[in-house]
This record gives structure tokens, C-alpha cells and sequence, in this order.
């Protein structure tokens, strides 16, 4: 393993930072983790289902989601990832991959060996606490995505998905609702809101004719922020220090 | 099986008010809708909107002409 690529793992502080405060000895020991970055393509595998690794995964730049596959080959996406974003996490203590990780697009991706960070963990409490808390919050988001896929209509479903994704990025500091590109497929939004490619497209064209969002091909702009809100039922207290 | 193909109108469908039931000695099979310009590479392709009975699990297809939504019906 390379030495450290400060870059890369100050996302990662960052992040941490946010969400239980870090001493100057905490930042020096996140930014002296080994890790190894690498660059993959779109639709890459960072982590397979039943598989076993080393290393737990950071992503530094693009962005990731999971997902699990059906016996019928259905694919259920049940989240997207951003920057700063370390991609399983569980897998410090759980020694089998119960889902895939996958890069949507182009990414940058941080290796850290898991022995090092589980080391950290116990000799730094304030990691240890942030870890937690970002595995809580994962765990609140996939709640949330349960009763998205499960009780909302249509459209709601594709609202909601933007509001999240936009709140995120706000907080990434990736873009914001005046104007962003949205870096998954109509498909990967049909995988992740258990609708077909078909409906995305009436959906999102539904709120472009409403006046609710504008968009043209993937660069979408909200044109009415409330009412996206409404439309998604979306209450970003879910999302915690997320958002 | 005897295959009957009844032309109807959705209410409200987004644009894609075009639409077929497939019936199946009177029972309704599968409602499909045919899709517009909205869909680019897709305008006029079959969408199926609701399969039922043999037709309800695990599909998500859209068909080139209604011979291929009927030899899809036939695998089925």
C-alpha cells in the first residue's frame, strides 16, 4: 500500500468532521491512513455481493451506488453515493458483502485497508463516534428510500429522489437547485425507484410541464423549490447531519 | 388461446393516451399504451402499462409492433 494520499482522504475528513467534531491529532491521523486511489469507469464493481475485501472504499470523486438483484436479474438500487462518501463502511466489521457497489460514472476511488481504519477507530473516539453516526444516517436513508419505494406515487418518488439528491449536494458542496447535472440514467433512476425508464421519463417531464423543475437532457434546474418539496413529501430530518 | 386486440384510449397517461387490451377470450390480459415523441427512440413502441395472470410478475417491456407484444405473450 502507497503511502497516503492526503488529497484524497481530506473528503473523508471532512465529512467526519461534520459529523462528530475532530481534534488537530484526529485530522493528522485520518490524513496519515495508506490508501491507494484509483481511477475506474462508469458502471465499475467496487464491491460484489458475497465477496470478501481488504479494503474498505472512499469515494473521492464522481459518484456510486449500491444495489441488489433479484433472481430475475431486477436490479433495486438503494442508494446513491457522492464524494466524501466511504462505500462500505459495514464492511469494517462484516466480513461478507450483502450487496454490489458499483461508480455510476467516472470515478476516483480511495482504497484504505480496513485494519488501519478499525485501528483508528480504537485509538480515536471522535472517529469511532462520527463512523457510527454516518452508518446511523445511512441506515435513516434507506428507511426512507423503503417507504419511497413503497407508499409514494410515481411522482412523488422521483421528487423525492431529486430533493435528497440536491440536499446532498448541497451539503458536498456539489451543486445546488439552481442548476446541476444529474449524473445517473433514467434507467439508474427507474433501478432506484422501483418505477420503469418509461415512467421516469413522464414523471420528469410531468414536472417540467408543471413548472415544478426545467431541465434539458440531464441538466435539471428547479424552478420551484416548495413545490418539489411538497410534491416529494420530502422533511430532510431523515437525512441528519447529511443535509 | 385466442388473442384479441381492442384498441382504447388512457385517461391521463402523460401524452401516451394511445392504447391496446390484449384480451384473451374476453379476459384482459395486458393494457399497453403506445409511446409518443416524448420518448425519443422509443415514440411508437408498445409499452406494457399492466400485465395480469401470466403476465403481472417481473416484466418491463416495451415491443416494436404488436406481432412481437403477441409472440412475448406466446413464450409466456
Amino acid at each position: 500500500m502507497p503511502p497516503a494520499d492526503r488529497d484524497a482522504l481530506r473528503w473523508l475528513t471532512r465529512k467526519l468532521d461534520a459529523l462528530s467534531p475532530l481534534t488537530e491529532a484526529d485530522h493528522q491521523a485520518l490524513a496519515a491512513l495508506p490508501n491507494s486511489v484509483r481511477r475506474v469507469p462508469a458502471g465499475a464493481h467496487l464491491v460484489r455481493e458475497g465477496g470478501q475485501t481488504p479494503d474498505c472504499c472512499l469515494l473521492v470523486e464522481g459518484y456510486a451506488c449500491r444495489n441488489k438483484l433479484a433472481a430475475d436479474g431486477g436490479r433495486q438500487i438503494v442508494s446513491f453515493h457522492l464524494r466524501g462518501d466511504l462505500l462500505d463502511v459495514q464492511h469494517l466489521l462484516l466480513p461478507v458483502a450483502d450487496h454490489n457497489v458499483l461508480t455510476v460514472t467516472e470515478a476516483e476511488v480511495a482504497w484504505i485497508p480496513k485494519t488501519d481504519l478499525i485501528a483508528l477507530t480504537r485509538n480515536r473516539p471522535a472517529i469511532a463516534e462520527a463512523l457510527w453516526k454516518d452508518s446511523l444516517i445511512d441506515a435513516s436513508i434507506f428507511r426512507e428510500w423503503v417507504l419511497n419505494v413503497g407508499r409514494r406515487d410515481a411522482k412523488a418518488r422521483i421528487a423525492h429522489m431529486l430533493c435528497e439528491f440536491i440536499a446532498r449536494c448541497e451539503k458536498a458542496g456539489l451543486g445546488s437547485a439552481q442548476g446541476f447535472e444529474l449524473p445517473m440514467t433514467q434507467e439508474q433512476i427507474a433501478d432506484a425507484t422501483g418505477l420503469t425508464p418509461v415512467h421516469v421519463n413522464r414523471m420528469l417531464r410531468a414536472l417540467a410541464d408543471e413548472g415544478v423543475i426545467a431541465r434539458d437532457r440531464r441538466h435539471i434546474q428547479v424552478a420551484d423549490w416548495p413545490r418539489l418539496r411538497l410534491v416529494a413529501q420530502f422533511d430532510p430530518i431523515y437525512l441528519h447531519a447529511a443535509a | 388461446m385466442a388473442l384479441r386486440f381492442q384498441p382504447a384510449t388512457l385517461d391521463g397517461n402523460y401524452g401516451d393516451e394511445e392504447a391496446m387490451l390484449v384480451l384473451n377470450d374476453g379476459r384482459i390480459l395486458a393494457v399497453l399504451s403506445r409511446l409518443g415523441p416524448a420518448h425519443d427512440e422509443l415514440e411508437g413502441c408498445w409499452f406494457l402499462e399492466k400485465g395480469f395472470g401470466a403476465l403481472s410478475e417481473g416484466v418491463d417491456g416495451t415491443f416494436a409492433d404488436m406481432a412481437a407484444v403477441e409472440a412475448w405473450i406466446g413464450r409466456r
